[in-house]
């Protein structure tokens, strides 16, 4: 198979060419790049065959590359189009399948070659199904994020780099300005250890037991959706975990006065250790965990922070 | 006034799918036909598993899909500003007629709605969907149009920008919120690590996520009035479409297999006692 790879995340990029590697099988793997001709020759390390090169991001939207990228998967007819999540990641996928003619496959979680035919399965009904859908046409594009496959070994290249001229959009969507957004715990879908915090917080300050004890564990706090999108949201549009959000596959995650919603456990269920803090002793979570305690966690966070300070 | 046109040529090379005729640049923000497409689905909650692991919605109510209220808020509070017309549409199997649906939507706020019902659209692909929708928005004169991020039951976050795209318009996704300004929208979009402010010329197809607005209970008043609002109906053929080709088979449906965890209760007779217990326990399985 060949595929092609896109991420305008770039922690993404070694694993999504790790997983078009694996799956090409012998074929080719062509990553398209945004960024300086540095970060366009270091990809070569990581064992791709060409890289289509973008040219820097400058003062444009990821989106206005977008009827360049569709131009490039016109023309070379990839196999597979592997394309990194993220906002503009699923704006270049809606786009490209509009424009080559097929539907596209969100939260991928596997992609195999079966008879000839491609299949790609993801998680539908808030995560309560398992969905595997064949393609019809010619590329399957496919939106894959953290956890879906080994990172690339970096290896001696012989990747050619090609430089691509820029398609000029027909139709100008003009960025006025930028505004920062307050630091989020974006780290939260790669951390080793999670805690995650849940409707039952009601401040700020209950916030800070959790990322204490986080920054004990050498973790990341990660927020239920209720907590980012209630009436009202206590930490307003961060990312939540969730099948919808963002799926975390820690070695520990700490799920605390989260009530144990489908969405929420299939998001978190591939930790390798759940752990519970809930003051309802029939919380669903409790039969999601590995371990529980039944306790107001604004007096089991301090406890645990002491004594894994003390374990230390 | 710098006008921008959709050139016809770029128009006809793109592929099969798009459209021959393109949409002139709408100068004027006010008065317009703002189109919002709204998903019926059967409640996700409602879902039953089978023990063959297959899952069943035989039995569940359908509604409005969670995440599509704030879409038709969002082209609410738009309508209200530009004094413009909010209609909506939906596309479906024929379960998107039922009254009680029907009525829901409209008493959110919409002047009049749209169906595309047809029974060979139960269950089809984004491609096939967004391809209606793209023709109903044109058909009705749309100049704007609204989406959710995704539906309930699919969360496939991708229908509003394949409408966009196979429309020609300005088309962006995770949309925070939408003011009409001078002949344009400006748009607060959140990205990982920042939030773009954008101007979008008009037309436009927009994706809003559910952080864009609260949407309000409908008052008896507004569920009372829903039934005296226009209904259309409009076939494939209305549409100019004579045949549905699918993008994606879907190979099967199943419920995720649950992993097993240990549910273990750690308890203690004081906090510490349990703390330490519990930390010994994750030191055991290595994950500290």
């Amino acid at each position: 198979m060949n595929a092609f790879v896109f991420t305008d995340n770039t922690l993404l990029l070694a694993e999504m060419i790790g997983g078009a590697k694996k799956l090409s099988g012998g074929g080719k793997v062509t990553a398209i790049v945004l960024g300086t001709e540095d970060d366009a020759n270091n990809i070569c390390k990581l064992g791709t065959d060409t890289i289509c090169w973008l040219g820097e991001q400058g003062n444009r939207l990821v989106d206005d590359f977008i009827p360049t990228i569709i131009n490039l998967i016109q023309s070379r007819v990839p196999d597979v189009f592997l394309i990194g999540s993220s906002v503009c990641g699923r704006a270049i996928a809606g786009r490209v399948a509009a424009a080559i003619g097929t539907a596209a496959i969100v939260g991928t979680k596997e992609i195999r070659e079966i008879d000839g035919g491609i299949t790609a399965s993801h998680m539908i009904y808030g995560g309560d199904a398992v969905r595997i859908e064949k393609l019809l046409g010619k590329t399957l594009v496919a939106i894959v994020g953290a956890g879906f496959s080994d990172a690339a070994e970096p290896v001696t290249g012989n990747g050619v780099v090609e430089p691509v001229p820029f398609i000029e959009p027909v139709v100008k969507v003009k960025l006025i300005e930028t505004k920062e957004k307050p630091p989020s715990n974006s780290g939260v879908a790669t951390a080793k250890r999670v805690v995650g915090v849940g409707r039952g917080f009601s401040s700020k300050e209950e916030i800070e037991l959790a990322k204490e004890l986080a920054a004990e564990l050498d973790g990341e706090v990660g927020y239920s959706r209720p907590v980012t999108e209630g009436d009202p949201p206590l930490m307003k549009g961060e990312p939540y975990i969730g099948v919808s959000g963002i799926q975390i596959k820690p070695d520990l995650y700490l799920a605390v006065a989260i009530s144990g919603q489908t969405q929420h456990v299939i998001a978190s269920n591939e930790s390798k250790v759940v752990a519970c803090i809930n003051k309802d002793a029939n919380a669903l979570m409790f039969r999601h965990s590995d371990y529980g305690i039944v306790a107001d966690f604004k007096e089991a966070l301090p406890a645990l922070t002491k004594a894994i300070k003390a374990a230390r | 006034m710098r006008c921008s046109y959709i050139k016809q040529n770029t128009v006809l090379t793109m592929t099969e799918f798009y459209y021959t005729k393109a949409k002139e640049r709408k100068e004027d923000i006010d008065n317009m036909n703002i189109v919002i497409c709204c998903k019926f689905v059967p409640c996700p909650q409602d879902i039953e598993k089978n023990i063959d692991g297959s899952v069943s919605f035989d039995r569940a109510t359908w509604e409005i899909s969670e995440f599509d209220l704030q879409a038709v808020e969002a082209g609410m509070v738009l309508a209200k500003a530009t004094g413009g017309k909010l209609i909506a549409v939906s596309v479906g199997s024929s379960r998107i007629e039922a009254s009680q649906l029907k009525k829901d939507l409209l008493s959110r706020g919409p002047d009049e709605l749209y169906l595309v019902s047809d029974d060979e659209l139960t269950d089809a692909d984004t491609g096939v969907i967004s391809t209606i929708l793209a023709k109903a928005a044109e058909k009705i004169g749309a100049d704007i149009v609204i989406c959710g991020e995704g539906s309930a039951d699919y969360y496939y976050q991708q229908t509003g920008c394949q409408i966009g795209e196979r429309l020609g318009w300005a088309t962006l996704n995770y949309i925070d919120s939408i003011e009409a300004g001078d002949g344009f929208l400006k748009v607060e979009r959140t990205l990982e690590s920042k939030i773009e402010v954008l101007e979008v010329p008009l037309p436009a197809v927009l994706s809003v996520t559910t952080n864009i607005n609260t949407p309000p209970r409908p008052n008896m008043r507004a569920i009372l009035s829903a039934s005296k609002k226009p209904v259309t109906m409009l076939s494939l053929s209305d549409l100019g479409i004579t045949s549905i080709a699918e993008n994606v088979k879907v190979v099967s449906t199943i419920a995720p297999r649950s992993v097993d965890r240990k549910n273990i209760v750690v308890s203690g007779d004081t906090m510490e006692v349990a703390a330490a217990e519990f930390v010994r326990c994750l030191k055991v399985d290595g994950v500290l």
